[in-house]
């Protein structure tokens, strides 16, 4: 969440960091506690809501476990594997359907269709064609996290700055200057944005899959924990798959911090 | 005369493809005699005669689509008004952001085992997994923007003695819409995702279940149908809103080209 | 004149952590005045501003306006902000954000479309307020802002370097806009403003202020001709004076923030 610019000085900007985090810190403790309240004063049924502590039991139990990281292990391979496909084939193809106006129009429809296409929609049909497989739920990931992706990449070529491009004329920069140069700079912040969607999309359809094919993972984890009505493990899951998603935003955010430095977005989360 | 030519131009350029796939796979399916590739022309059947003049419009699709309306607009609608209630409190917002950001991140579809086990099967489910899980990105996209009011912009509106109720409607919530409309549309994606999972997974009737069970069963054509109704879905839904959101911000937009703003 | 002023600023202070912007800040307006405050850069004229606007509350003394003690923003003061793009809301059109402020009890709804329509016009933006901010140029808008100050009613209206924000061209034109507006209208401005030519050429009286911690270095009465005209007024030999007296307190202000003695008042 973004904070107020500060301006006042170190010693207040410390001040206000340390209330900040004692407050959040507040905010979860009260959450807690009210869940335990709600537990314990049946507001809600201990069959359908576990205790905090009983969870808290089952994650640990759960970082002991080895099918546990195996499946997690499992989910986020996937994800990457996915994403990183989707990386490979939008790359080239943004670029092959920016040079040519032709191209870019006649796709124009396609992409606009399929992008807000549910991923998780191809799943019952994929399944029905090709079978519950590794190869099924990594096709998956791709088809729904790619167009999004080729978007963000397809508005990062349209929008390379005009005058940055007649300066690199002007100055008469070789092709590979100017992609390399001017081009891949200006789409960096168009990528990361794309790529925040497109990791967010794949985790989600890996768990999906996951839950409804029942292929290795958190999501199997869940359906199995579902199944057999261990609920302080199916939260447990959850806790995980929260954290998992906390990882992978952040895994984006640490790779544009080097990246990103000199936009304005990165410089003002930044407060310079 | 010129204008319609060129936007006539831009049509057909843009039609020829989506028309040419639709049409080759007609052909190329027609005469197909395998079991998963069925004729699309079946399919086309089955899509007109079940789900838009059969039974299925009224069993299962629009009761899909109206569980997937009140859970989208309650969940916006909470997150628009708490989220207004949070950024206007430092305080507040502090308190809240290691929560809010937890469940930002949390795959919105790990929300459905849960749900299932608080309400069983069934429509209260699946809104309310929907308002739990959309509500998020625009709870989080209402903080923001409405804590990003421009300074002077907070100072005229105090030097002009305006109202609690007038600074709120009249200035603080068109200052933030850009970014709150961001988080509508972040949420009108979860939103599609988590009708389709849970009611895959916890309904008894609804157009994710259809599809679900025709998988089951084995019912290529019906799955087909099925799949290509949730994507025509899919894209209908958010080009309605986004064009609602055009014209919500046509100011911004204007403004955004007459001063050259990035 | 026995008249009690209609501003008076008792002993204003105002520090932040352990910096002292405001030491003591002591004068008067009287109804009717031009007064203008000058100082060098950063000495916290827009934070005497803000405190006189009721926008910040001062660490010691206080302001008194209209014999209240101003604790929030009072009713009959509107201020004219530096920045125009960001104190007109863009979401709305000129009509409109002169229409915000009036929304009010105080303003019967029969006589709001009439209020606006004079300010526009004596601002010369007649016609224009169906324009949203950003459709004009820097001029016109600080015209419209200055329009909406005006459709508020105020008894005194305060200026935070208004024209600071526009071209030499558009400076002049406005400053004689306000000179008009402050004759048909015979209003109280107070004018912020870092320009000595601006405000020897506006005031009545200019209050010069020293630097951090800002207090009064003199308080000078501008004995010009009460007609001002651009070319002519800026001719007079009492005009060079009373500017180089001004000049001369600045400067001797910017040095003693930079050794930290205070000049003789």
């Amino acid at each position: 969440m973004a904070q107020r610019r500060r301006s006042r000085g170190r010693p207040d900007q410390r001040r206000t960091l340390v209330r900040d985090l004692a407050l959040g810190a507040g905010g979860l403790i009260l959450v807690i506690l009210v869940w335990q309240l709600a537990t314990s004063l049946h507001w809600v049924s201990p069959r359908s809501m576990p205790q905090p502590l009983d969870v808290a039991t089952a994650l640990v139990r759960l970082l002991g476990d080895g099918a546990f990281w195996a499946a997690c292990g499992s989910t986020i391979f996937s994800s990457l594997v996915g994403i990183g496909i989707c990386i490979v084939i939008a790359v080239p193809l943004s670029m092959a359907i920016h040079a040519n106006e032709f191209v870019r129009e006649s796709t124009w429809f396609v992409i606009e269709f399929l992008k807000p296409v549910p991923g998780v929609a191809i799943i019952p049909l994929a399944l029905l064609l090709w079978g519950p497989t590794e190869t099924v739920k990594l096709f998956l990931i791709v088809f729904g996290a790619l167009w999004p992706l080729l978007t963000q990449f397809n508005y990062g070529l349209r929008e390379v700055p005009g005058t940055a491009i007649e300066m690199s004329r002007v100055y008469r920069f070789t092709g590979a200057q100017r992609s390399g140069r001017i081009v891949i700079p200006s789409l960096m912040p168009f990528a990361f944005t794309g790529l925040r969607i497109t990791t967010t999309l794949a985790l989600i359809i890996a768990i999906v899959a996951e839950y409804i094919i029942g292929v290795p993972g958190i999501g199997a984890l869940l359906a199995l924990a579902q199944t057999n009505g261990v609920l302080d493990r199916m939260y447990a899951v959850m806790v995980v798959a929260g954290l998992l998603g906390l990882l992978f935003a952040w895994g984006v955010s640490a790779l544009s911090r080097p990246l990103l430095f000199w936009h304005a977005s990165e410089r003002e989360r930044v407060g310079r | 005369m010129n204008g319609l030519l060129r936007s006539l131009r831009l049509l057909v350029l843009r039609a020829w493809l989506p028309i040419g796939i639709v049409v080759a796979w007609w052909l190329v399916s027609a005469t197909s005699t395998s079991f998963y590739f069925p004729p699309l022309q079946e399919i086309f059947l089955e899509i007109w005669n079940q789900w838009i003049l059969g039974p299925r419009l009224v069993s299962d699709l629009l009761p899909s689509l109206a569980d997937f309306a009140i859970g989208f607009f309650t969940a916006i609608l909470l997150g628009t008004v708490i989220g207004v209630l949070i950024g206007r409190s430092a305080i507040g917002q502090a308190t809240v952001a290691p929560i809010i950001n937890f469940f930002r991140a949390l795959p919105s579809p790990a929300l459905v085992p849960i749900m299932l086990a608080l309400f069983g099967i069934g429509p209260n489910m699946n809104i309310a997994v929907i308002v739990v899980g959309a509500i998020w990105p625009t709870l989080l996209n209402t903080v923001d923007g409405v804590r990003a009011l421009d300074t002077q912009v907070r100072e005229v509106t105090r030097s002009y003695r305006l109202t609690r109720w007038q600074t709120v409607s009249q200035v603080v919530l068109p200052s933030a819409a850009p970014q709150i409309f961001a988080g509508y549309r972040i949420s009108l994606q979860i939103a599609i995702i988590l009708i389709v999972v849970s009611e895959m997974v916890g309904a008894t009737h609804g157009l994710g279940y259809q599809v679900i069970e025709s998988q089951q069963l084995f019912r290529v054509t019906q799955t087909w149908a099925g799949t290509i109704i949730l994507g025509v879905l899919g894209y209908l839904l958010t080009s309605a809103f986004l064009l609602v959101e055009r014209r919500v911000l046509a100011w911004h937009v204007r403004m955004r080209i007459a001063t050259g703003a990035g | 004149m026995s008249e009690s002023p209609i501003l008076e600023l008792q002993g204003l202070r105002k520090s932040y952590g352990r910096s002292e912007v405001l030491a003591d800040v002591d004068f008067a307006v009287h109804r009717g005045e031009f007064v203008c405050v000058v100082g060098p850069s950063g000495a916290g004229k827009t934070t005497l501003l803000k405190c006189i606007a009721g926008l910040i509350r001062p660490s010691g003394g206080r302001a008194v306006f209209e014999g209240e003690e101003v604790s929030e923003p009072p009713a009959r003061l509107a201020v004219i902000f530096q920045d125009y793009s960001r104190s007109l809301l863009p979401w709305l059109t000129v009509e409109k954000n002169l229409l915000l402020p009036l929304k009010k009890p105080k303003f019967p709804r029969a006589t709001r479309a009439r209020l606006i329509e004079e300010s526009l016009e004596n601002v010369g933006l007649s016609g224009k307020g169906r324009l949203y901010p950003w459709e004009m140029s820097g001029g016109m808008q600080q015209r419209a802002a200055i329009a909406r100050g005006l459709a508020y009613q105020p008894d005194v209206l305060l200026m935070d370097e208004p024209f600071a924000a526009v071209d030499a061209q558009t400076r002049i034109d406005l400053e004689d806009l306000v000179l008009e507006m402050r004759r048909r209208l015979d209003m109280t401005v107070l004018f912020v403003t870092h320009d000595i030519d601006e405000a020897v050429y506006m005031a009545d009286r200019v209050i010069v202020l020293s630097g951090a911690p800002a207090r009064v270095a003199r308080d000078i009465r501008v004995d010009l001709p009460a007609e001002r005209d651009q070319v002519r007024t800026k001719n007079l030999a009492r005009y060079g004076e009373l500017r180089a007296e001004v000049f001369e307190l600045i400067q001797a202000a910017k040095q003693a923030a930079n050794t930290g003695r205070i000049p003789a008042p």
